[in-house]
């Protein structure tokens, strides 16, 4: 479904992905770990074209998207929840989510009163704060209602910027659980994750970055087990 | 006194009109139109001349007004959509202020057609509406001042509607929060700049029909409203569309009260008040303070 | 000297002109291009170097040209009365810079249009002194009681030009010129320095008001009359318009604007019903062309940056590390229930932190946990909403940054703030600001205290480039480098202000492998010759090699602190931050 050939990104002169090379599957849940700095932000940025590429290609579906502004990207059905949500927060919550539905509101304005609803249903948190100003949610509220705006456009792929960042465990597992749903209703998902061993818990396969490189790949419950990713990203 | 409030607040509103122009280029995409108060000449002289076409034809005064205003708005909003393509995208980044003085040029440049156009000498801009006054008290109002404070809170209602309420509007309120996460939602930011930058022609436009009767048009005329609105703006907070409505009616009130003195003191007024307000209130009245983070 | 040759052919220039177009006409031309000349060249200081902006320079302009002529009609000497008007002239910027010194962006260039719509108004209302549009008629200029005719009067010019711009090269060459621009670059970095921004700020725009006035006491006396006509709202825009057509922050930049804003219009003057179209349309199609004005975009053609450092000559390496680094006395930091809030959001809250002697303390938790605030706090950034902090015995709690470096407190940023026009070894230079004796006058003037001054604390920063292994890129652009040379030289930088405690934000982030065990040698180095540190850091591996004490925080609290080994086991700490098992049994079931 995503392919990354060969990408690279410069900041300035500063290298920050040197050739990295990633594939994603139509339902697989995959995830991108690393340190800060290592590239991954990056890296969904550039899937996502908000940053340019110095070289390489990306391709969605068949389809070459690597120059294409972001805009155009998202509206081919991708849902980029980005680092430190990022939410609207002088707009209210329900605003917030209608203009994740943006592009499809002109067409099918039926289907995104139901999708709302669906993101009404699955974080009940969020419809009891409908018409409160975004940016007066908790960290852990403000995540839902990021990843609630990414759904709203019913995305064929979706790609998580750290999702536990800066978030209490309890949310972070509430986040998390979500996405292990998300998985099970056979999303296709990217997930960057700094809590490197839940994120390869709840995924099929995993990347781990390295100073803008593929440093190791493959199945995540390998991954999970692998002697030099347990003592270098697991903590232990 | 209370007449020189009255006319304040009608002034006033103008600028308010004009104001929101700045802000909204300024919040969409961090620049204004330094040549707003040329593009208001624009728009009353094209106005003026619209009217007149019309009334000619025979049509009735009201249709006749709202053509007017059509045809204005179109007018400014192609031109405005001109600016943004041909002065502001073209200088890329806008941390500098090349867009100041690339709005400038854009303005130099209507100024000199407008004036090959229309002449050097002052025209005559008479209201649609006669100059019969209605006297309440003490207080008199002309017709045309009457139309001013309606046409000046339809057009504050549409824009607070559009700004909050339709989908545009949000989408527009979105790219100027944070335009990368607002183009994660498939909205395109330079799409947006260009209809800020229309709109706020369109505004510049209207208020240019407003307040040809009240001053009368000329070429010349658009640096010094263009200045007073951009006061307005400052006085009251370029990230607030409210500040600016009160910024705009306190700088009306405020030179026509001083005009009772002396005319000197009307429009030095203007920019006394704006020194006074930023020693204390930097952000202006309702602006948002801005934390900077390292 | 080639530099004085040049100044002297130019000089020679100057006074041959009168022969070469022996006209009246084009001595006249000559005066109005040198003294638009002068005002562009003041006016590029303040844009193009301390990055601010002035919308309202015309007047400027007009009170040089009212104070030197009311003072001479009142009977003062031509040249005194000059010198009166530069003077104030310099007050009324300081005035302005002050007024406008909270207001940024859109807020700054309104205070400045307000200040010169303020003086064209007195300019043209008070009719009773300044004439008004009627106009004011001076008495002939005179020098020593000798009447200065035509050509005379050029000549004076000429000189005056000469001079400011053999004094403004000078300033953009020295310390003050490198400040002003680093200034620009980035105010925070510069504040952590040890600069005191707001004086900076005023006094760039003090001198370049002070040339302003110059220009328009000129151009008062060019006709022994002038009227208010001239002090508009579009003269200063046309000021603007020389600058940065020019390119601004370039020296050569206010000579080729001021071709363009004077010259021009004489050219185009014959079609006078299409003059500001064609004005217009040529300055339009300059911005977009030409971005960075014409001197900046032949410059980036030829990509050599007119700087006047060059490569330096490497002094030889004496010792492994910079002599006298700190002032050695050693830390003594203590932070008593710091609270830091926004908007009701406590981002910190209720911290305690005690730093002493030499130690290297770890500051570490999740992203969002307060770290970076604290860094803020503590390095004068932001002042705490509560708490105090106390700094060798001294209440610190509401130091400005510049007051926190002098004080022996300084900062690297975890989002790199290196002055990007400046080249390597400038940015460390610009490090050493606390240091540095010379004042004004020896910097304008370039004297040989000033020049002993520069070579030897160009040699103490080449000294801290080979501290951190960057000497061979001393002469290279800033923002040329990798972001692994980048923190080094910020922290080269932080060195030269020669802290008792430095702050390193994330020092690692974003370095490739081989540049993080470079930047964790330099690391090592600092703490070896006796300077605290307090380390933000993401790689553990780090902060558990290199850290005495490790402090963890965790929802802007304070959950933990002890030595490294005690903190990789405590339980609270695990669960927030190194390995969120708890989470992960949580997610994991």
């Amino acid at each position: 479904m995503l392919s990354v050939n060969n990408v690279r990104v410069h900041y300035g002169m500063a290298e920050a992905l040197r050739g990295v090379n990633l594939q994603v599957a139509k339902g697989e849940v995959v995830a991108l770990i690393g340190r800060n700095g290592a590239g991954k932000t990056t890296l969904l940025k550039a899937i996502t074209g908000l940053v340019k590429l110095r070289e390489g290609e990306i391709h969605f579906q068949g389809k070459r998207i690597s120059g294409m502004p972001a805009h155009e990207i998202m509206r081919l059905g991708i849902g980029h929840v980005p680092q430190g949500r990022q939410v609207f927060g002088d707009q209210t919550v329900e605003d917030n989510l209608i203009l994740g539905a943006y592009t499809k509101i002109k067409q099918q304005p039926r289907q995104v009163r139901e999708w709302l609803e669906r993101e009404y249903t699955r974080f009940p948190r969020l419809k009891e704060r409908a018409k409160q100003m975004a940016g007066t949610l908790s960290g852990g509220e403000q995540q839902m209602l990021a990843l609630s705006r990414a759904l709203m456009s019913d995305p064929e792929l979706l790609v998580l910027d750290e999702p536990s960042m800066g978030l209490s465990p309890l949310y972070v597992k509430l986040i998390l659980d979500t996405v292990t749903q998300l998985r099970s209703e056979g999303k296709t998902i990217l997930l960057v994750e700094q809590l490197a061993a839940a994120a390869l818990a709840i995924s099929d396969r995993a990347y781990v970055l390295s100073s803008g490189q593929v440093e190791m790949s493959g199945a995540a419950d390998e991954l999970l087990h692998d002697e030099k990713v347990v003592r270098t990203y697991l903590g232990a | 006194m209370l007449q020189a409030i009255v006319s304040g607040l009608i002034l006033g509103s103008i600028y308010a009109i004009i104001a929101q122009g700045y802000y909204i280029t300024f919040v969409t995409n961090r620049t204004m139109n330094f040549g707003q108060g040329d593009f208001l000449m624009l728009g009353a002289l094209v106005g003026l001349t619209t009217l007149g076409t019309v009334t000619s034809a025979g049509m009735n005064l009201f249709v006749s007004v709202l053509v007017t205003m059509v045809v204005v708005a179109a007018a400014m909003a192609m031109l405005g959509w001109g600016l943004e393509r041909g002065a502001i995208r073209p200088l890329g980044h806008v941390l500098s202020v090349g867009w100041i003085l690339s709005t400038v040029a854009v303005s130099l440049m209507i100024r000199n057609i407008a004036m090959l156009i229309w002449g050097r000498n002052v025209i005559p801009f008479p209201s649609p509406f006669g100059d019969e006054v209605y006297r309440f008290g003490s207080v008199g109002i002309t017709k045309h001042e009457i139309f001013v404070a309606i046409c000046a809170i339809v057009i504050m209602a549409c824009l607070f509607f559009f700004l909050n309420r339709s989908l545009l509007g949000k989408a527009l309120a979105a790219v100027a929060f944070n335009p990368d996460a607002a183009s994660l939602m498939g909205i395109n930011p330079r799409r947006m700049a260009v209809l800020a930058f229309a709109l706020s022609s369109m505004l510049a436009g209207v208020g240019g029909i407003l307040v040809g009767p009240i001053t009368n048009t000329a070429f010349f005329m658009g640096a010094t409203l263009g200045l007073k609105a951009f006061a307005a703006a400052i006085i009251g907070g370029l990230t607030n569309p409210l500040g600016i409505l009160i910024g705009g009616l306190l700088l009306g009130v405020i030179e026509q009260v001083f005009s009772l003195y002396s005319s000197a003191y009307k429009d030095a007024s203007a920019f006394l008040l704006i020194l006074i307000v930023l020693i204390f209130m930097p952000q202006g009245l309702l602006g948002k303070k801005v934390k900077e983070k390292f | 000297m080639k530099k004085w040759l040049l100044y002297l052919l130019i000089a020679l220039a100057l006074y041959f002109f009168p022969w070469l177009f022996p006209s009246s006409y084009y001595v006249h031309m000559a005066q109005g291009f040198l003294y638009t000349y002068i005002v562009v060249a003041g006016l590029n200081l303040l844009v193009g170097l301390s990055g601010q902006l002035s919308l309202g320079h015309a007047g400027f302009y007009a009170i040089g040209a009212y104070v030197t002529g009311l003072c001479t009609v009142a009977g003062v000497p031509f040249l005194l009365s000059l010198l009166l008007g530069v003077l104030i002239c310099a007050g009324a910027g300081g005035l302005v810079a002050m007024l406008s010194l909270r207001a940024k962006g859109p807020y700054l260039a309104m205070v400045t249009i307000a200040f010169g719509l303020l003086v064209e108004i007195v300019a043209n209302r008070w009719v009773e002194v300044t004439g008004g549009p009627a106009g004011l008629y001076l008495p002939e200029a005179k020098l020593f009681g000798l009447g200065l005719g035509t050509v005379s009067y050029y000549w004076f010019i000429a000189v005056i030009a000469l001079v400011v711009t053999v004094l403004i090269d000078n300033l953009f060459t020295s310390r003050y010129g490198r400040t002003f621009r680093a200034m620009g670059n980035s105010e925070v970095a510069a504040a952590t320095a040890g600069v005191h921004v707001r004086n900076w700020k005023v006094l760039a725009f003090a001198i370049s008001a002070c040339t302003a006035g110059l220009g328009g006491a000129l151009f008062a006396f060019q006709n022994a009359y002038f009227n208010s006509d001239t002090f508009t709202f579009d003269k200063s825009i046309l000021f603007l318009v020389g600058v940065i057509v020019g390119g601004a922050g370039t020296r050569l930049g206010p000579l080729v604007g001021t071709i363009v804003i004077f010259l021009l219009p004489q050219w185009v003057q014959s079609l006078y019903n299409y003059h500001l179209l064609i004005f217009g349309g040529i300055l339009l199609l300059s911005l977009i062309a030409l971005p960075e004005g014409i001197v900046g975009g032949i410059q980036r053609i030829f990509k050599q940056r007119n700087q006047y450092s060059g490569t330096p000559s490497l002094p030889a390496p004496d010792s492994d590390g910079p002599s006298q680094m700190g002032s050695r006395d050693g830390a003594d930091l203590n932070v008593q229930a710091a609270v830091m809030e926004f908007d009701g959001f406590r981002a910190v809250d209720a911290i305690d932190l005690q730093i002493k002697g030499s130690e290297v303390r770890g500051l570490i938790g999740p992203n969002g946990s307060g770290k970076s605030t604290t860094v803020n706090m503590l390095s004068g950034v932001y002042v705490p909403t509560k708490g105090k902090l106390s700094w060798k015995g001294v209440d610190v709690t509401s130091f400005p940054p510049h007051r926190m470096a002098a004080a022996g407190i300084t900062r690297t940023f975890q989002n790199l703030q290196l002055f990007h026009e400046l080249t390597v070894l400038e940015n460390v230079m610009l490090g050493f600001h606390l240091h540095y004796r010379k004042g004004f006058a020896a910097n304008i003037l370039h004297t040989p205290g000033f020049l002993r001054e520069e070579s030897h604390f160009r040699a103490e920063a080449m000294r801290l480039l080979q501290f951190v292994g960057l000497a061979e890129k001393a002469g290279e652009q800033a923002a040329a480098l990798s972001y692994g040379q980048q923190r080094l030289v910020e922290i080269a930088r932080a060195l030269a202000t020669k802290p008792d405690l430095l702050i390193l934000d994330e020092p690692a982030a974003g370095a490739s492998l081989y540049e993080v065990d470079n930047i964790v040698r330099v690391i090592r180095k600092v703490k070896d010759s006796g300077i605290a540190i307090l380390l933000v850091e993401h790689h553990m591996e780090i902060v558990m090699n290199v850290c005495d004490t490790i402090t963890v925080l965790d929802f802007g609290k304070k959950i933990a602190e002890g030595d490294p080994a005690f903190i990789k086991n405590h339980p609270q700490v695990i669960e927030a931050y190194l390995g969120g098992e708890e989470v992960t049994k949580l997610v994991v079931g």
